[in-house]
Parts: structure tokens; sequence; C-alpha cells
């Protein structure tokens, strides 16, 4: 299931500075800096994005790799304040100038992935005024800077500049002098969702600049991803991918403000000989190369009779190509410093529950919420909810943990104490009595976002263990009690009403055994209210 | 091992260990708790608290043999109130037995309780239940009944009539110690009847002692109108000091006030002797006495309120 999710960033444009080089033959020594933010929470009006952080991980990783951006040279943060993030612009702004002190090319990335409304970036409680953030880079001293948004209605931060959203650009090349100036990339136009998918674990715009970077996006064959071919690549494959969504396509856009003839080359292929090559006899289609953490790790889209070599670091990988009616998949291993050539023979077909992607185990990050609620419970059959266990109201309290086992799934304890009066007649003596009922139980279910709003579903089992008791009013009887364990099947509706806030509904159906005076199969129902406060 | 791991464990073993449920949450345990007597349903009513230095003889009789006959209802179901208390051992059907519990008096012996029902009618309910003893280690043939009794309903399930047989001489005979309670020694058998569906609510009691004994036998007819008035009628059968055969009856009545009256009766040799006569008012003083012997008579006659 391609699950995808709507970025809910407002707004103007995070700058992205991501590192590209300009790379032109004859060009002077270029030193690449780059900030990558990516933050998960966007504050009391946003729901938590699941991949932000990790497409900013990955955009870092093939900008170390393969974008000749230095260790020392590149800031990483991860769901931090703004304060963090004017601070490492900061310091970022330091070196540059440094480097321009010492007459060195310099060129600036800035990524951002999370939330952005209201002409804000969002990073976490904290906001950043894109307005702040694009002067910031307009006033940039270094000589190429890029700023790449990965956010809803990015595309707002380049509509001012005139923005197109368009399949490609190109840099004029009006002469010989080395390119200067500003470039943004919105991974959205100003009024469209920017989205994530589960099935490839990230937005999809970020999961193919990353893809292409690595070389898919390479046009002209010659080993070099330039900006110009990342983000043709980029936006085909995003519109491609969304087009069919609940939320409708996602069109990336570009504005730039550049001087000078020179491409600019964001990574360099040649430059790390250690991948995977298709060569040109492998079938066509899109090949998936996915890590040991269950990653995409990058994408191939193969033409028919026309190799492709996309750079990975060394490792082993799973190979997958869909098919109409199955898939083929495979594995495919290479030292550091090896390009390992794919073999089609190597692959085996599967059926698409062997999806190496689904079936990948990765940390999702387990979130916890604790809900009070209250339940009515009553059994099925008449004369137990007349006269044995009578219908009884209880208050609980509910601690859930979501994405702890596996990603969509929850698990969940439950307890519950509640109540009722009632009386049973024997053979024509009434008996009063109080009913009292404590249970415990232990659920675990799936979950499911509906569409993009704030409502979800679920469904699942539960394990609960009551014990029963009830104390009659007259003092000649002694008071009673049954414990058992209990399995049933539970689903329901959560509704998001603030950042912290849940709704909840949900309905239990439960089998019991009740066997004191003899084996019978009982059934009984359970209808919950209440409210949860995620951590 | 990783900490989901460990929670997964522990959740597979829990799943595995949920088979059996348990409790005493029954509807149909409280028939056979209802259907036992409760000592104060058939207990005599009087106002036994009430005693002054010149009380009236015949009342201060009347009041002793209430309070005998109510310590014995109270040592007869004291054996059943034991497991009223307690959810039953086994069920099987219309069937509830409790024990065999060893017995606290005598270490040797062990007792179980076991229950009957057979419901008539939804509103009629049919009760057996018996109290067995027999020597630890023992098999189920050397059960002996020391208890016995039978219930039914009517209109509802704590009101109806019913019976209790107590067996001093079998269980005796079987070697069960109850020589040890002195009160015993000489009891063959001890019959209890009781009806408490409507007024007026009645319980009897027959005492039949062993051939050796003195007194033969003893009777006790309790009766309770519904305005608190009540009677009671005791008497014994045994051998005189000169060896005759003797019935002396007790007849007592009284209002729920208090005030009442008790008539002593001699049957020797089949003619009926009216040895005395007592009315009292309701500080249990003699407000009329006549006592044939010597012909006294003291108060009243028209104050008797019988």
């Amino acid at each position: 299931m391609n699950e995808r999710r709507a970025r809910t960033r407002a707004g103007p444009l995070v700058a992205i500075f991501f590192v590209l080089v300009a790379w032109p033959a004859g060009a002077a020594a270029q030193h690449r800096f780059a900030l990558i933010v990516g933050n998960d929470q966007g504050g009391a009006d946003t729901r938590p994005l699941r991949y932000a952080a990790d497409d900013a991980r990955k955009v870092h990783k093939v900008l170390t790799e393969l974008g000749g951006v230095l260790p020392a040279d590149l800031a990483l943060v991860l769901n931090q304040p703004a304060a963090e993030f004017w601070r490492a612009v900061a310091t970022l702004e330091a070196r540059i100038a440094w480097t321009k002190q010492r007459g060195e090319r310099a060129l600036f990335v800035l990524y951002f992935s999370g939330h952005a409304k209201d002409g804000d970036l969002r990073l976490g409680d904290t906001r950043v005024r894109l307005d702040d953030v694009k002067a910031r880079l307009l006033a940039g001293q270094a000589d190429i800077r890029i700023g790449i948004i990965d956010s809803c209605h990015s595309g707002m931060v380049t509509r001012s500049k005139g923005a197109r959203h368009a399949p490609a650009f190109t840099i004029e090349a009006a002469g010989s002098e080395e390119t200067r100036g500003l470039v943004l990339l919105t991974s959205a136009s100003a009024d469209e969702e920017a989205q994530e998918s589960d099935e490839i674990g990230g937005s999809f715009f970020s999961h193919y600049l990353v893809s292409g970077l690595r070389g898919d996006a390479d046009r002209s064959r010659d080993r070099r991803v330039t900006l110009s071919e990342a983000y043709a690549y980029a936006y085909a494959r995003t519109v491609a991918d969304t087009a069919e969504s609940a939320a409708g396509a996602q069109h990336p856009t570009f504005s730039y403000d550049l001087k000078g003839n020179a491409e600019l080359v964001l990574t360099d292929i040649a430059s790390r000989r250690e991948g995977i090559y298709v060569p040109a006899h492998a079938p066509a289609g899109v090949y998936y190369f996915v890590d040991g953490n269950g990653f995409i790790a990058a994408e191939v889209q193969k033409p028919a009779a026309q190799d492709k070599q996309i750079a990975l670091p060394a490792g082993r990988y799973h190979v997958r190509r869909r098919l109409a009616d199955r898939l083929r998949i495979g594995e495919i291993r290479f030292a550091s410093g090896q390009i390992a050539t794919l073999d089609e023979a190597g692959l085996r077909d599967a059926p698409f529950s062997d999806d190496p992607v689904k079936g990948a185990l990765r940390d999702p990050g387990a979130r916890v919420s604790l809900g009070l609620g209250g339940t009515m419970q009553s059994f099925f059959d008449g004369p137990t909810r007349e006269s044995l266990f009578p219908p009884a109201g209880m208050l609980g309290l509910d601690l859930e943990i979501r994405d702890f086992f596996r990603r969509g799934w929850m698990w969940g304890l439950d307890f519950a104490s509640g109540g009722a009066r009632a009386e049973t007649d024997r053979f024509g003596t009434n008996l009063p009595f109080r009913f009292v009922e404590l249970s415990a139980g232990t659920t675990l279910a799936a979950e499911w976002r509906l569409g993009n709003s704030s409502f979800a579903s679920f469904a699942g089992v539960r394990l609960a263990f009551l014990l029963m008791s009830r104390k009659f009013d007259d003092p000649t009887i002694p008071s009673q009690f049954f414990a058992t364990f209990s399995p049933g099947l539970v689903a329901g509706l959560r509704y998001r009403v603030l950042r912290h806030f849940t709704l909840l509904g949900r309905g239990r159906v439960h089998y019991l055994l009740y066997n004191i005076d003899e084996n019978r199969s009982l059934g009984y129902w359970e209808l919950c209210g209440g409210i949860a406060y995620d951590f | 091992m990783t900490s989901r791991r460990l929670v997964a464990q522990g959740l597979a073993c829990t799943l595995v260990a949920l088979i059996s449920a348990c409790g005493n949450y029954s509807n149909e345990d409280l028939d056979f708790q209802l259907a036992l007597p409760q000592q104060e349903e058939i207990q005599a009513k009087l106002q036994v608290s009430l005693v002054r230095r010149d009380s009236a003889e015949y009342y201060m009789a009347t009041r002793s043999a209430v309070l005998t006959f109510n310590a014995m209802i109270v040592d007869l179901t004291s054996f059943v109130d034991h497991v009223r208390g307690y959810p039953p051992t086994s069920r099987n059907g219309n069937q509830r037995t409790w024990g065999p519990f060893p017995s606290d008096k005598y270490p040797t012996w062990e007792i179980r309780v076991v229950m009957t029902r057979s419901a008539v009618s939804p509103t009629l309910l049919h009760m057996d239940y018996q109290v067995d003893v027999r020597p630890v280690g023992q098999d189920d043939t050397a059960w002996v009944s020391l208890l016995a009794g039978s219930y039914d309903s009517r209109g509802s399930a704590r009101t109806g009539q019913g019976q209790i047989h107590f067996f001093a001489q079998a269980v005796r005979q079987a070697g069960y110690p109850i020589d040890d309670d002195r009160n015993l020694v000489d009891l063959d058998h001890l019959d209890v009847t009781y009806a408490n569906a409507a007024y007026p609510k009645s319980v009897t009691m027959t005492i039949v002692n062993l051939d050796t004994a003195k007194t033969k036998s003893g009777h006790y007819a309790y009766a309770q109108a519904q305005d608190g008035s009540g009677s009671m009628t005791f008497d014994w059968h045994g051998l005189s000091d000169a060896g005759v055969l003797v019935a002396a009856t007790m007849t007592s009545r009284w209002q729920g006030a208090g005030p009442g009256r008790a008539d002593l009766v001699l049957e020797p040799a089949r003619l009926a002797l009216t040895l005395g006569t007592d009315c009292w008012g309701a500080d249990t003083v003699a407000t009329y006495s006549y006592r044939v012997q010597g012909n006294v008579t003291l108060g009243d006659p028209l104050s008797c309120v019988f």
C-alpha cells in the first residue's frame, strides 16, 4: 500500500542550501558548504511528519558522498528549534567569509524538510520567517547559493521571483564567466501539499532528488548530475507518482537569478567509483535498491538498451523490479571501491508480499499517548445481562504506543474500573447487589489514516483480564467474584483536535468463557469515548 | 536481546497462560444458599431479655424453654451455616458438594456437605441436603449422615417449609465421638420441621432419647403470628422417680407487647391434671397465678390476656 501523506507546511520557503558544485571545465576550485535541516514537528496546528528528518539525513549523505561537501563544512540540524537553525547559519556564513577572504569560490546549499505555514518555516514550536531566510540567502557571500525547500506550499518562496513549475530549466551560457547567483527549488507549488510515502520512506520530492543525485538523473551520461538534471528528474518523477494520489499531483517549482555560463554540477558519480551498474541489456524498468534498514537507497529508471550507473556506498542491497503481476527481486553486494554489475539472471520471481521494502524493518520512533475515557459494557445474552453481569459504566486509562513493533501498529494497555447496581431474582426472591468490575487489557491494532484528514481508523485484537464481583445487600449472602481472560476484537476512530490531543471512539466485541455453574460461551460489547494526550 | 523482543515474548507467555477462569460468581449457588434455614427464621421470638426478681414463675419456665429451643436450633444450623459462606468444592448439575474437610473438633474425622436441587417450577424449589462424616482415609462407602434436611420453597426461595434431622445414634454407632458433648449422650435423634411461607409461622422440634435415658422424649411446637404474638408448647415424656411414665406439657402464649399466659398440665396414667396457671403483664410480673397444690390463687383471672 502506497500511503501518501501530506506535509502540512504552509508557506514560505525554507531555504535549502544545497551544495552544488559549479564544475565547469577550467573553473577555479570551489569550496562547498551545506546546511541540512529536517524537522518532523511543526507546532500546535500541525500533525507530525514521519520522514522529514529522514529525508534530511539522506540529503546529507549524498552530499558528503558525492557532492564534494566536507563534513567540517556541513551542518545537520535535526528536530532542533529556530535558535539552532540561526546558530548553524551564522557558523557557516563565518566559514564562507573566511573562504572568500582566501580568494576561493564558495557554494552554499540550504536544504529544509519540514512544515511550513503562513510564511514561516516551522521548527517544532518555533518559527523562522521565510522572508528572513530568503534575505539571508540573497545577501550571502557565497558565489552560488542554492535553496531547496521540501514542504507544503513551498512554492510561495519562488512565486515572488516569477518562479515556474516546469519540467526543466536551462542555465544560459552567455559567456565564459563563472556562475554566480541564487537558485531556489521547492517541492510543491504555492497551493499544493508536499506528500510523503510510506513505501519509499520519505517525501516524493526528496526521494527523487536523492536518487537523481546518485546517478539516475544523469541524462547526459557524463557521470555528473547537474542542478538542472536533478531538478528535471525530481520534477518528472514527483509529478508522475503523485498524479493519482488523494492530495493530487505535486509540482516542484524553481526560480533562479544566476549569471555566468557554467553548468552547476551537484554530484560527480565518477568521483566515487563505487556503486551499481545496470547494463544496457538489462530489462527496462524501474529498479529499486533497498538498503539493510529497509530504506530505498536509490531508484533507477532504466530505459531500454541504455545502461545506468548509480553511486551507492559499499554494502548489500536488495534489488526490486516491479512487474505487472509479480516482483523480480534479488540481492547485490559490493565492497568499497567496487562497482557491481546487476545480473538479471540473479533475480528471481516473487509475489508482491515478498516486497523487501514493505517487509523491511526500520526504526520508526515509537510514540506514546495517555488517554482517559469512559466505557459502556453490556453482554449480548439477555438473561446474563439481566441477572448475572449487568451493563456497567466504567472509567479507564489507556496507554498506547504507536510504531513500536512495527510502523502503523499500535500496542496499548488499558485499565478500567466501574460498576452498576442490579438485582437478580431466584425463585421469587429478589436479591439486589452492587456489581463492580476491574479490567486490564492489552491491544494490538493496525492504524490507517483516512486520506489526508486528521482522522485515523484502527482495528485489531485485544486480550482483557476481567475481575468481576458483586456484593449483595443481604448480608447473609456472601460476595461473589469471577476472574478470567477474555479475547476480543477492537475497532475505532481517532481524531486529532490539537497537536497533543486526540479524541477517540472505539468499539469492542469480546468472548468470555463462563465456567462456574456450567461452561457457557458469552459475548459482550463495549463502547468507549475518550481523549488522549500524545507525548 | 532487544526490549521489543522481551516485551513480545512476555505477551506470548501471557497468552499461553490464559486458559482458565476462576471464582464463585454464580446465580445457581444462590439457590442453595437461600434454601438453607437461617437461625433467626426458625428461632422462637420472645422478649427473653426482660427478667425481674418477681417475674412470673411460668414466664421464667417459658423463657427457659425458648432459650433451650433456640440454642438447639443454633447448634443444628451451625453445620450448614459453615458452608453458606464458602463456594462449593464441586458443582455437578443440580448438586453441590462442600468438602471433604477435616473436622476441626475431631481431626481424625472429615466432613462433607452435599446439597441436591430439584426445581419443581420457576417459583417452587425443592432442596435436599446432608452433612456426612467419616474417618479420615476411608472410602465413600464409609460416609455416615450426621444431619439431613430438605426444603420446599413457597412463594420465594427463602420462604417455604423444611425439615432437619439429626442422627446422633447413627453416627455414635459408626464411632463418631458425639458423646464428647455431654448434652448429647442420651440423644437418639432429633427432628425439626418449620414452615415460614405464611403466618402463623411454625417450628417444631422433636427430641427422641435412647431407651436407657430417664427422659424419653421431648417436643417443642412454636408458632408466631403476624402481630408479633406467639405460642410454644413443650412437653416431656419420661419416667418419674417412682418409675411411672408421665408426660408434662406447658402451653405458653404471649402477645407481641409482652403479656402472656402459661398452663402446666401433667398426664400421669392418661389423666390430665392441670398443675397450675400463670398470667403476666408486659413487665413479666404475674397478674394472676393458680396452683393446684394448696389451691393457691393470686390476682385477678380477668387480667389474663388469653
